[in-house]
């Protein structure tokens, strides 16, 4: 073989060396510049970035119904009623809450003297322009399912605006957070989708989908100056590894989604009581779970406060035998979640003849979690004596099988599920026998009590109804609530911010410690 | 030339209608964009209204029609998730995801040309030892891991360089590395290979005879011949890089090319755009794959007159 000279290998390897250096010290070398200006918003005391999981859908809180959207139009666009950081409604756009003046009919008094970000006034015109729009079946909102009650929206006057509906709905109130305020025509602008105008706090810069999106401070925002951070950069930032790291990297002020598992590696964490319920709908009227005994044994037989110690590290409560979060209205504490007792679960079994039987349970990957979780009560349940069939089909397969009638619903499907409306009448979908319902349990006192809490509309007696409904399906164990997680969240050591029960971003309660 | 040239092109094309006949067939059968958007509690009008108004309900020949009349007019429809041009939202997004597969791609041949030669002209030694362990090293990591690990000594220990996102050289370093490393890993075997296949030619020991040194003949005569094959495989990994690694990279580092727009289209089962997103793909590829076969025949008179 040939025998090269030292020269030239040392040569060549030399030349590769410095290229590779030259590549690498030319974009360090640039990057000291420019890091500046990436670490200027996490530095400077007055601007920060927030990483989320996902890109923004296009600017319309109208249409899209997604967390990320709303961490950048909930500070734009405001509604006429909102929520307080515990869940409670308040006043926003409206001057008080709205009255009934009679079984169909809302009317809420506006505030005057506001204007939108474009100069537009904030009237009861363009309140009634943006409640029309959204309850428009050929708009084709996400969120039209929550607001479909509502008929039509009239200016009585300049300020006043009136609210009609299909028959009683008395829960027009808790429909008005989804509802937010546009300027009267510029939602029928296909700019809108580029660039929202609202009337709140924020006002948008620039950016779009993966960001930054850049928000400023709003100098003539009506509610006054208070808030402290000028400047917001909002970025995609889809895998979590990533995510944490640019926390760490002090690239990023705020991150949402934080999975259990990584709340060591930031440097401060924030969490609040969550409004998604990781739960089991049973058929009660079919197959192995038409027993009642058989659905209580399988709410024995899985420990609950294991799998939130263990798979949610601690971040997560047990939930009270009920579908709903304690945010919600009509949630019932004194309900009490059924204790792990694999022992009398099999006794349950062996008395209703399951035991030894096959039973399905179905979930989807689009849960966070879901698959794991289903595998975990799956090993519960066959630890009591069931042979157990997990299945995990493609979505479109998940929700026929989630709206199946009679013997085609599955013995179990998981969901996971959030009440948009912050009301227990959001656990109709699996505790009801009418509508497009995932139709699995039918108890007719409980349908009335459904059907009679939505005519009424004083406030503590629908609470009753509501708590008297889910003890009566807790007593039926009609589905299994498992937990409550919590919402987490990475931040800086120096952001101050108490996180909403919601998920919802409003920087305008944020600030960043001297 | 000229026939040659219109074959390919033809052909070319029948594949790319191929593909998107694939992903139409399949899209429509896995994926339901209007159930998929709304919530679980909207009622079955509701969802029946949304696939009118998205054309979904329409006979699925119809929409077929449609869609291959939209190719050829490059008008793919409007993104379900995005309201914007599908065509548009892809062709915003491509030119990212070339920048870095294009330096990804220069940085490997950067690293694997001379270190495959290099290893070539000494078999055995510590430093053919060394390059094809770290070839193999190269190649064996998986892309989110490396990536992972780069961003962490890179960006959060040594805070010299982004974690994630675009905008300029610094931004692309991080993942045109991860992307660069597995494919300097095989390159590397591949130059190392047919080096020393062509160090044992008749037309080398020809040329050794003559008195010309090592570092001549490599740079005149072998390097040439090598050209073809590593051009060969250089030419599946673009298509590799294009069509699939990209996809981890950009989700990794939130880079916003085509990669990780077909992954928000996939999640979001929109049709229009994982369509549009196939077909704009297997476009570029073919061209690519065209390109490359036209350098080939550039660099070899005996392929140019095969064909």
């Amino acid at each position: 073989m040939f025998a090269p000279r030292r020269l030239s290998v040392g040569v060549i390897t030399a030349l590769l060396a410095a290229a590779l250096a030259a590549f690498l010290l030319m974009s360090t070398s640039l990057a000291e510049g420019s890091r500046a200006e990436a670490l200027g918003s996490t530095a400077a005391k007055s601007q920060i970035t927030v990483g989320l999981p996902s890109a923004i859908p296009p600017f319309d809180p109208q249409k899209y119904d997604s967390q990320y959207l709303r961490s950048v139009t909930d500070n734009i666009n405001e509604p006429l009623l909102g929520r307080g950081s515990t869940g409670k409604l308040i006043p926003v756009l409206a001057t008080a809450m709205p009255k009934a003046i009679n079984a169909t009919t809302w009317q809420f008094k506006l505030r005057r003297g506001i204007k939108f970000t474009n100069g537009q006034p904030f009237d009861a015109r363009s309140a009634a322009y943006s409640v029309t729009r959204i309850i428009n079946p050929t708009f084709d909102s996400e969120l039209l399912s929550l607001v479909n009650t509502i008929k039509s929206a009239q200016a009585v006057s300049r300020y006043t605006l009136n609210v009609k509906t299909d028959g009683r709905d008395v829960l027009v109130p808790a429909r008005m957070p989804i509802i937010k305020m546009l300027p009267r025509n510029y939602g029928d602008n296909s700019a809108f989708l580029k660039h929202p105008i609202g009337t709140g706090p924020y006002i948008y810069v620039s950016g779009s989908g993966l960001g930054p999106i850049v928000l400023k401070k709003n100098p003539h925002y009506w509610g006054g100056n208070r808030a402290t951070i000028t400047t917001v950069r909002i970025r995609a930032i889809p895998d979590v590894t990533t995510r944490v790291a640019a926390l760490r990297a002090g690239e990023v002020n705020l991150i949402t989604v934080l999975p259990p598992d990584s709340v060591g590696s930031v440097p401060k964490v924030a969490t609040a009581v969550g409004i998604e319920n990781p739960t089991v709908i049973f058929n009660s009227n079919f197959g192995i779970t038409k027993d009642k005994r058989v659905r209580k044994a399988l709410n024995l037989a899985v420990d609950k406060r294991a799998i939130a110690k263990n798979l949610f590290n601690g971040y997560a409560s047990v939930s009270r035998c009920q579908p709903l979060s304690p945010s919600a209205f009509g949630y019932n504490p004194a309900l009490k979640p059924y204790a792990y007792n694999p022992s009398q679960a099999r006794s349950m079994l062996r008395a209703a003849g399951a035991e030894g039987q096959s039973i399905t349970l179905v979930t989807s990957d689009v849960f966070s979690n879901g698959p794991q979780l289903a595998q975990v009560i799956a090993s519960y349940w066959t630890a009591v004596g069931l042979k157990v069939n997990v299945q995990v089909p493609p979505f479109k397969d998940y929700l026929t099988a989630f709206f199946a009638k009679g013997d085609k619903h599955p013995d179990g499907v998981y969901v996971s599920t959030s009440s948009d409306l912050v009301d227990a009448s959001s656990t109709e979908r699996m505790l009801s026998s009418k509508g497009d319902r995932s139709g699995a349990y039918a108890n007719p006192t409980v349908d009335r009590l459904f059907e009679t809490a939505a005519q009424t509309p004083n406030a503590a007696k629908r609470k009753a109804l509501y708590h008297r409904l889910l003890k009566i399906a807790c007593d039926d164990a009609s589905v299994m609530a498992l937990i409550n997680p919590k919402d987490l969240y990475g931040t800086t050591k120096n952001l101050r911010w108490k996180p909403r029960f919601d998920l919802g971003l409003l920087y305008s309660t944020m600030r960043l410690a001297k | 030339m000229a026939n040659y040239l219109a074959r390919r092109i033809v052909w070319g094309l029948v594949v790319v209608l191929g593909v998107a006949a694939v992903v139409f067939v399949a899209t429509h059968l896995l994926t339901d964009p209007a159930r998929k958007a709304l919530p679980l509690g909207a009622s079955q009008q509701q969802y029946q209204q949304l696939r009118h108004d998205l054309g979904l309900d329409r006979p699925l020949l119809t929409q077929f029609a449609e869609f291959g009349r939209g190719i050829v007019q490059f008008d793919f429809g409007t993104s379900i998730s995005l309201q914007e041009s599908a065509g548009r939202v892809v062709a915003n997004r491509l030119p990212r995801t070339l920048e870095l597969v294009g330096v990804a791609l220069a940085l490997a041949l950067l690293i694997a040309v001379p270190l495959g030669f290099l290893a070539a002209t000494r078999p055995g030694s510590w430093l053919d030892v060394t390059t094809v362990t770290s070839s193999l090293t190269g190649l064996s990591l998986p892309q989110f891991w490396l990536g992972a690990l780069l961003i962490l000594f890179f960006a959060v220990h040594l805070k010299v360089l982004p974690t994630s996102g675009a905008g300029g050289m610094r931004a692309l370093v991080l993942p045109a590395i991860t992307l660069a490393l597995p494919i300097a890993g095989r390159i590397t075997q591949i130059a190392r290979s047919t080096v020393i296949d062509e160090l044992q030619r008749q037309y080398v020991v020809a040329a050794r005879a003559k008195g010309l040194g090592l570092p001549t003949i490599l740079r005149r005569h072998v390097l040439r011949n090598a050209a073809v094959p590593i051009s060969s495989y250089l030419s599946l990994e673009t298509a590799k890089a294009i069509a699939g690694s990209t996809v981890v990279v950009e989700s990794v580092f939130a880079y916003p090319g085509v990669g990780y727009l077909s992954v928000q289209a996939a999640k979001a089962d929109d049709v229009i755009l994982i369509q549009a997103t196939v077909v704009i793909i297997a476009l570029l590829i073919v061209g690519t794959n065209l390109l490359f076969d036209l350098f080939h025949g550039l660099i070899d008179p005996r392929i140019r007159v095969a064909e």
